[in-house]
């Protein structure tokens, strides 16, 4: 019996000490692996109603990028912000990228839905719509499904895709989870995630077992995918998304660790687009109401994984 | 009969324990990465004849984000509500002096924690196996009274299957115990 006890209490002790070890070990560690990014601005559009901010949004998100560690920062604005030109650039990361490389693609001009009014797609400049409608044409845009596949041919999995535009909640994956902010935020001004999951166990049961998980882009979008993204005013000069998330490089680390997280980015730029959202009677009440801009949410993808967007 | 009869203690038993851990997760071509975390978990147990408990479980989980690998990776936090069956086997161990008797719980079993990674809107469910053996001391000084108490350590080892990753959370965990009806 002693010796069954004394065993219990020296095992005791030793969990304790590994468990103090560990802790201790727990620090953050510098990141070392080649970090590329590829910032897109789509201001001047051939056949629909031009933009105010979003090269500047482009210039600023790589100059930002630049100053926090990213590598490789390149920007593609107008004119070569076509869809061929997004095309070659992405491509062209492919022959640069290393396995342990993480690649950043920031997108910041219109948005839409294809015909069948699903399909959320992002428009180069020269994006086109079909005569006397407002329908686009497919072959002149990139879709969630076509923006993948090109991303599925660099050669690692540490994906960040950051996207300024309408409907580009439609890019963002599960990732086995259900995101609880809705497509269209000014149909429900509220969410819960945790009465989310509580309410939908059973089928976050049986997502959590069909999801991959770490091959998927880690995706943060402006707004959902039944909502439009606002280009942002004068004193912001910047898209309202871009503008905030620019500020959560320095406002945005919640853990205090010294970088930013694609999560505590998303974080930070929620917490303050719905403040905005809520300001939006107060800022605008000068202009007719139906010309106010409509609140609308960033989202994020689901999965476990993470990746560092600000700091190294 | 079981020990608790033998011993006349009653054979339900509540509890409220609080556990540090340090889980650690991976995936295929993903690193190896550890957290730090904690829980909160109020259980109730009924030891039936022959030694063995069913335990029911409910709980508050709170983990912190990974550390960051160098290629700048690294897994989310996430905190939920985690609902827990386990069973197992209970040995006694003697009594400590006048303090009071010592048993020892092997307990097994199966969990799922509905969640929400922390900061965000996303909402997920995941399975996971535990193993706990668990150290417990029932006081002399309850003897006679309509409630026996004690403390009780226990190591829960953890293993989570979250949308294709993997975590292992060992812990330290420490918890007091009320046997409703006291010990005779």
């Amino acid at each position: 019996m002693k010796r069954s006890r004394k065993a219990a209490y020296t095992g005791t002790l030793i969990f304790a000490t590994v468990v103090l070890g560990l802790t201790s070990c727990a620090q953050n560690v510098k990141i070392t692996a080649p970090r590329y990014a590829l910032a897109i601005g789509a201001q001047n559009y051939l056949y629909a109603n031009s933009l105010s901010y979003t090269i500047a949004d482009a210039n600023s998100m790589s100059s930002l990028l630049t100053q926090k560690g990213w590598g490789s920062v390149s920007t593609l604005v107008d004119p070569d912000s076509t869809r061929q030109g997004i095309v070659d650039a992405i491509s062209s990361l492919a022959a640069k990228v290393e396995s342990d490389s993480t690649v950043l693609i920031y997108f910041s001009g219109h948005g839409g839905l294809l015909e069948d009014g699903t399909t959320a797609v992002i428009c180069p400049i020269d994006a086109n719509f079909l005569t006397n409608s407002s329908i686009i044409d497919p072959s002149t845009v990139i879709s969630a499904a076509q923006l993948q596949s090109m991303l599925a041919e660099l050669p690692t999995k540490n994906v960040i895709v950051i996207l300024d535009s309408c409907y580009s909640g439609g890019f963002v994956p599960t990732g086995g989870a259900i995101d609880s902010s809705p497509s269209n935020y000014a149909d429900m001004p509220s969410y819960s995630a945790f009465s989310t999951a509580l309410d939908n166990f059973g089928n976050l049961l049986s997502a959590n077992a069909s999801a991959s998980g770490n091959k998927t882009p880690v995706v943060l979008s402006a707004a959902g995918s039944d909502e439009s993204s606002y280009d942002g005013s004068a004193s912001q000069g910047h898209g309202v998304f871009t503008y905030f998330l620019l500020q959560a490089a320095t406002n945005g680390d919640a853990n205090g660790d010294g970088v930013v997280t694609t999560t505590e980015a998303y974080e930070y730029t929620i917490s303050n687009l719905m403040a905005w959202d809520n300001e939006i009677p107060q800022m605008y009440q000068y202009i007719p109401q139906d010309e106010w801009p409509l609140p609308f949410l960033p989202h994020l993808s689901g999965g476990v994984r993470d990746l560092v967007l600000f700091g190294s | 009969m079981g020990l608790s009869a033998q011993n006349g203690i009653s054979g339900i038993e509540a509890d409220l324990s609080g556990s540090g851990l340090i889980p650690i997760s991976w995936a295929r071509d993903s690193p190896t990465l550890p957290h730090l975390g904690y829980d909160v978990i109020v259980g109730l147990e009924y030891d039936t004849p022959f030694s063995l408990p069913l335990r029911i479980e409910a709980g508050y989980l709170n983990v912190r984000a990974s550390d960051i690998s160098p290629s700048g990776e690294l897994y989310r936090a996430w905190e939920g509500m985690r609902f827990a069956l386990l069973s197992g086997y209970i040995f006694e161990l003697g009594t400590i002096g006048q303090l009071g008797l010592l048993q020892l719980s092997a307990l097994g079993g199966a969990a799922i924690t509905a969640a929400d990674y922390t900061g965000t809107a996303l909402a997920y469910a995941y399975p996971s196996a535990i193993l706990e053996p668990r150290l417990c001391l029932i006081l002399t000084a309850a003897r006679g009274s309509s409630t026996a108490t004690g403390p009780w350590l226990a190591l829960p080892f953890e293993l989570m299957f979250r949308a294709g990753t993997y975590s292992f959370s060992p812990g330290l965990s420490l918890g007091w115990s009320y046997r409703l009806g006291g010990w005779e």
